[in-house]
Order: C-alpha cells, then structure tokens, then sequence
C-alpha cells in the first residue's frame, strides 16, 4: 500500500467524518467544530494534488474567517444548544431518499470517467503560476469580484448595523 | 496503484456535497444550513482541484476558479449572516420553520 | 503579461459596463460625503440617467462585428448586445419605480438603494458578455448577492427579513449546485472558456466521459433553473416576491429572469448541441429535452393554479411571474430557429407589461397600505385613466389581440408548433393555461370596474411611476399593434448565430 494512497484514505476519512458528525451532533458550536476537521482535511488533499497555495488559502478563509464568522452568527443569535427532536419526518426520509438516488447516479457516471494521468508542473513555483494566470488571463473576473467584495460589505453593513441613531434623531 | 485515481477524489466531493445538501435541505437551524452549503461548496472546490491536476488536461485554470468560488462563496456567507442578524433582531428566532409569517 | 500587451485591447468594447461602474462608484463616494439631510432623490435620477447612457453607448454597437477580449471573459456579439439592452432597459424603469417609491417607504438607506440596483445590473451586464465559466459565475453572484441585500434592506419589516433570508439560502443552494454543474464541465475539458469546452466534451468518446457529460448538464440546469424560479425552485418565490420592497420585487421578475435565461442560453447552447445524446444519432439536447419540457410544463400549470386563490396582489403578481418563466422555457425547448427571436421578444413585452403593471400596483398598494386586491375596487371612478392602463397591461399579461403579450406568445406558439419534432403537447399546456390566467387578470378589472370605492380621495400620480407606466403602456400598445418594427430592427441588427463562432 503506498503511502500517498495511506495519506488520501487518512485525510478522505477524516473529511467524511467531520461531515457525518456535523449532521449528527446536537449542539451547534459541536457541529461547526467537527466542520472545521473537514475544512483542515481538504487543505490537506490540497497539498496532495500539487494546490499549495489553494490549501493554504483554505486554512486561512474557510477555516479562520468563514468558521469565525459563523461562530458570530451562532453566539449573536441565542443559539439553541439543542435541536428539537419534532422534525418532519416524512420531508427527512423523502430528501434522503431522493439524494441517495442522486448519488447513486453519479457513482455509475464517476465510475464510467476514465482519465490519463499526465504529468503536470503544477508544483512547480504554483504561486507564480496562479499569478501569472490570474492577473494575465482572467483580471477582468478579478476586478468584478473586487466589485462583488465591496457589495457584499456594503450590504453586510447596511443589514446588520443597529439602528440607535433613530431613538437620539427623532425625526 | 501507484498513486491516487481522480475517480477517488470525484466519490469524495460526491459523498461531501450529498452530505452538504441534506444538512441544507432538512436541517432547522439557519446558520447550519448555512455551513452545510459551505460544505457543498467545498466539495466543487474539490473538484476543481483534483481536475486541475488529474484531469484529461491539466492547468492551473482549475486552482484559480478555486480561489475565485472561496472568495465568492466567504461574501455570501457574510450577507447571509447579515440577513440572519437583522431577522433575529425582528423575530427573535433562527428556526427555518418559524419563518412562516407569509402564507397563502 | 506587460502593460503594453494589456492596453492593446479593444477595452472600448466594455463602455456601457464601465458607465455603471464609473456611475455606481461615483454614487457611494458621493454618498458617503454628502451630509446626510440630504435627498437622495436626485441619486435616483442620476442613475436612470446613467443606465439611459449605458443603453445609448450599448446601442451604437449593434450590427458590429463579434470582438473578445483575453479568451472570451468578455464578448461581445449579438445575443450580449440585445439582451444586454433588455436588462438596461428593465433596469431603467425599475429605478424610475424607485424614486416614487422611496419617497413613501421606510427605507433609511436610499443612497445605497441605488448604487446597489447598478451593481447588480453590472453583474448582469458581465454575465451576458461573457464566454467563460469564471466570469459568468462571479457576474451571476454579483447580481444574486445585491439581490439579496435589496430584498432584506427594510430592515424592520418581518416580511422582508424573511424573503431576504429565504432568498438567500435558496440561493446559496442554487450557486452550489450550479458550481457542482460548472466543475464537471470544467473537468471533462480542461478549460472554463466556452468554446474550448464545447469543442473538448464533442471530442470525448461515448464511452469515457459521456455518463458525466448527461449529469453535468443535468445538474447545471437544475442550478440555474432557480434563477428563473420555474419547478422545482418555484417553492419560495412567492414568498420572496412578497416580502420585498416592490421596486426590488419588479427587478427580480425581469432583469432577474432575463439574466437567468441569458445564462441558461449562454451555457446551454454553448456547450450541449454538439454532444451526443442517448441514441447515437441525437444530440445530447434532444435526449434531455423531455426534462426541460416537463419542467416547462409544470412551470405553467403550478403558476397560473395557485395564482387563482391569490388575494394578496403581490403575491398573485409572483405566481404570474412563474408562469410566464415557464412559458419562457418553451422555446427552449423547441430549440427551433426562431427561439432566441422568440424569447427576446416575449422578455421585451414582459418588461413592458409587467414593469407597468407593477407601477399601477405601486400606486394602489401606496394609496391602500394595503395589498389585497380589494386595494382595486372602484378604481373607475376614482380614475379611469389608471383604469385604462392597468386594463391594457391586464390584457397584454393574459395575451388578449392587440397588445405585445398575444405577439409574443403568438410568436411562441408559431415557434414551438413549427419546430422539430413539433411540441405540440407544450403548446397545448401553454393555451390551457393562458386560458386559466385570464380568470385571475379578469377578477383583478371586476374590482377596477364593477366594485364600489371604500373612498373617493383622488389619486396621486408620482412623476417616477407615472413616467413608468406612460413608457409602458406606449410600449405594450406599439409591441402589440406594429411588432414587425421591434422584429425587423432585431434581425437587422442581430445575427445570433455569431454567438457560437467562439474561438
């Protein structure tokens, strides 16, 4: 058994893992935290597939700021430690139903996809690469989603700020 | 084997977007819906990436549409939240099915 | 790449993107400067005034010939031309809506109101010219994320909290699966440009990544069948349509939808004709084309039903918004060579007819507080002239002769029956529920004409509203009278085929 497939089965494991616990936990903050193990495994298959950057990229958003974020969103709004136990049960067992059914059908379809490996220089100075790549070829994307960065801090703004300037106005 | 097939990867994003779209589909609590769509968005960027590097042809297209989904997908869940905080403010709950002021 | 290399493009090509970008910029460094007792009315007019501009630059480039810039992340060609003035046109009576209707409302935020409507307009503009993967994803969030802040933004509004927080996890969805969709195609070419992977899928044996192709594409149109909000997406759109303000309610049903189709023709025919389908002698389209139908089929059916109980105005304007997405599928369906005509077309008359319908509603809902649909009674003889547009709309929305909605669906139905095979099942769901639909537009005119007024207070016409309405009524009149003009100057103009000569 070589080793990078020991690593894949290891950190695949771990991410699935991480998924399954944060379906089944009860506390919210548990849930996220088993989140975070997946988002740290990925990064790690990151690195596996020759994406440095990417992985190192991953660490810092998805598990830094996005988990940090939710962890607001979770503390700010009295989270319930508990989930109740009344769901539906019918929508649960016909939404399972009709993703096992999805993910069989892609099984088959994944199962069928046969690729060459070539070889690639990926991990040759990858920075430089996705520099190159990013600033050459797609920088009108990369200017779009400054613009889309600004929305989204405008809108966050305007949405949650509290609105004690009313009461001292009094218009 | 000698190395890891991209089939391998593509049944891992698989199994994490299935996992990712129950947790959004049935779950009550709006901010663990809101993770579980990050954790089917993390499972494109999975994707991508194995394609980058395993796929019929490799580039670093596929790492640098990576970049581009985490960028997006970190703003929308900062406007999500936004969203969430101003509900909370007015109604006083996250549950998903107690957002039913509008009905037929 | 050096400067030199860069500033060698024919960036001039992107001058109505750059007038709202330079205009929404300018708007929020004006608003942060300027004191706030300050109206920020006039920021309305300004923008109307900057996406008039757009419109007119965008105009003076049609019947030019396909120009890309750095691989096809920005083309320009006939299908972004027209339809790109489709949403500037939409976008430019939603704002006339949104001076009067800021005026009345409880909106703090009136400045960011604006630039935020012309940022999403700006990522609908970039989605429509482009071929690529990357920058058709980031224009499609831009306009979803303002979208959801627009909905959300009266802030102390139970209702629109809600929508805004529906919107955004059925977006949220929606994106990822859409990406899911995008990475596959991404995979199985090896590039995100639209005529590489066009050209790389056609190339794949049946054998090797055929099964994948059929699920990507089948997962691709599934995410982007919510933009339209047609079945199975169709679930919270009314609800979202309810809950926000009616400005942002008159985008999400035009501009919206028409982004989501340009995306949906963008990636669709792109990519899918040329792959092969079930059987070895279809193409990939005509073997997934039942999907499509039945979703088509159901679009309608769902919308034009549940529209009937409706007593909520806004929320029966929301079921007729499904409806006429699925009567929008059609020629997608029919795939014929008149769908791309069909489609714009029918669009236009939409943005005629439902912006205008929804100014009057404006209107009335200010004057009622209220939205039901007794807000309607007696209109009359409170003022007939009122009366007689919202009739002309109500007609043109049903598709009675003589307005733009019978030349469209008239175009539609010619479309679909001449098509290849002819769909003559669709066609047949599509009058029935045409039909359906005018219990609902009628029982709206019962009120205006029949029932008594609660009051006889006069009505206030808005400058905003009223010129909203004066444009629409002149429009669904003349699209509905002379649609030769509207057809001729398209296929004078616009040669889609250019569309797929992407290299």
């Amino acid at each position: 058994m070589n080793g990078e497939v020991l690593v894949f089965l290891i950190l695949a494991s771990l991410a699935v893992i991480g998924g399954l616990l944060m379906l089944n936990l009860k506390k919210v903050v548990h849930m996220l935290l088993s989140l975070v193990l997946t988002f740290l495994s990925i990064a790690g298959l990151f690195i596996m597939l020759s994406a440095e950057f990417v992985a190192v990229v991953q660490v810092l958003i998805y598990s830094g700021a996005v988990t940090i974020m939710m962890i607001f969103g979770i503390m700010l709004t009295r989270h319930q430690d508990e989930q109740r136990v009344q769901k539906n049960r019918v929508r649960t067992w016909v939404v399972l139903i009709g993703i096992l059914v999805f993910f069989y059908t892609m099984y088959e379809a994944i199962t069928r996809f046969v690729s060459v490996e070539q070889a690639s220089e990926l991990h040759i100075e990858n920075t430089k690469q996705i520099g190159m790549a990013l600033y050459a070829k797609y920088v009108i994307p990369f200017e779009l989603t400054s613009v889309l960065l600004l929305v989204a801090l405008i809108g966050a703004i305007v949405l949650a700020k509290r609105e004690e300037e009313e009461e001292v106005k009094q218009e | 084997m000698t190395s890891v097939p991209l089939n391998a990867y593509l049944m891992l994003a698989l199994i994490l977007f299935c996992i990712g779209l129950f947790g959004a589909l049935t779950k009550r609590n709006t901010v663990i819906v809101l993770i579980s769509i990050e954790l089917m968005l993390n499972a494109v960027n999975i994707n991508l990436v194995a394609f980058s590097k395993l796929g019929m042809h490799p580039s670093i297209t596929g790492q640098v549409f990576t970049l581009f989904t985490i960028t997006v997908a970190a703003a929308e869940a900062a406007v999500a939240l936004a969203i969430l905080m101003a509900l909370f403010r007015n109604r006083s709950t996250v549950q998903i099915d107690e957002m039913d002021g509008m009905k037929h | 790449m050096d400067i030199g290399t860069l500033l060698s493009y024919p960036w001039e090509i992107m001058m109505p993107e750059f007038i709202i970008l330079i205009a929404a910029t300018g708007l929020s460094l004006t608003d942060l400067f300027l004191p706030s007792r300050v109206n920020r009315r006039i920021f309305g007019w300004i923008s109307a005034a900057a996406v008039l501009a757009a419109l007119i630059s965008l105009l003076t480039q049609a019947g030019s010939e396909p120009a890309q810039i750095l691989h096809n992340t920005y083309r320009l060609d006939s299908f972004s031309i027209s339809f790109k003035a489709l949403l500037l046109f939409g976008t430019l009576l939603v704002l006339l809506i949104s001076t009067s209707y800021l005026a009345r409302s409880d909106v703090e935020e009136q400045g960011e109101w604006y630039y935020l409507f012309l940022a999403a307009l700006l990522g609908a503009m970039m989605m429509a010219s482009s071929a690529d993967l990357i920058t058709l994803f980031v224009g499609l969030e831009l306009l979803a994320i303002a979208s959801y802040i627009l909905t959300g933004i009266r802030k102390k509004s139970a209702e629109s909290n809600e929508a805004a927080m529906k919107y955004a996890i059925n977006g949220g969805i929606a994106t990822a699966v859409t990406l899911f969709g995008f990475s596959y195609l991404y995979g199985l070419s090896g590039s995100t440009n639209l005529g590489d992977i066009s050209r790389e899928i056609s190339a794949l044996s049946a054998d090797h990544g055929h099964a994948l192709t059929v699920a990507a594409f089948i997962i691709t149109f599934v995410g982007l069948s919510f933009k339209l909000a047609t079945v199975p997406f169709h679930m919270w759109a009314p609800d979202i349509y309810q809950g926000s303000p009616l400005p942002v309610m008159a985008f999400l049903s035009v501009v919206s939808k028409t982004a989501g189709f340009i995306i949906l023709f963008r990636v669709m025919l792109s990519i899918f004709p040329t792959v092969q389908g079930f059987q070895p002698d279809e193409s990939l389209y005509q073997s997934v084309m039942i999907f499509v139908s039945i979703a088509a089929g159901l679009t309608m059916i769902i919308g034009n039903i549940l529209a009937l109980r409706q007593n909520n105005i806004k929320r029966l304007f929301a079921y007729s918004s499904i409806a006429h997405a699925g009567y929008l599928l059609v020629p997608f369906v029919a795939f014929s060579q008149m769908m791309f005509e069909s489609t714009w077309f029918y669009l236009l008359a939409y943005v005629f007819m439902n912006l205008g319908a929804l100014a009057v509603l404006h209107i009335i809902i200010s004057e009622n507080q209220s939205a039901h649909i007794s807000g309607f009674a007696g209109l009359y003889q409170r003022s007939p002239v009122l009366t007689v547009c919202m009739t002309i709309f109500l007609l043109s929305l049903a598709g009675i002769p003589g307005t733009a909605g019978f030349m469209g669906k008239l175009h539609i139905f010619i479309g679909a029956l001449f098509a290849d095979p002819s769909r003559y099942v669709l066609v047949s769901v599509m009058l029935v529920t045409t039909v359906v639909s005018y219990i609902y537009y009628f029982s709206i005119m019962l009120h205006m004409y029949m029932r008594p007024p609660k009051r006889y207070t006069k009505i206030t016409w808005p400058i905003g509203a009223t010129l909203t309405i004066a444009l629409c009524v002149a429009g669904t009149l003349l699209l509905g009278i002379f649609p030769g003009a509207a057809l001729q100057f398209l296929q004078e103009y616009f040669w889609f085929n250019d569309m797929f000569t992407l290299n």
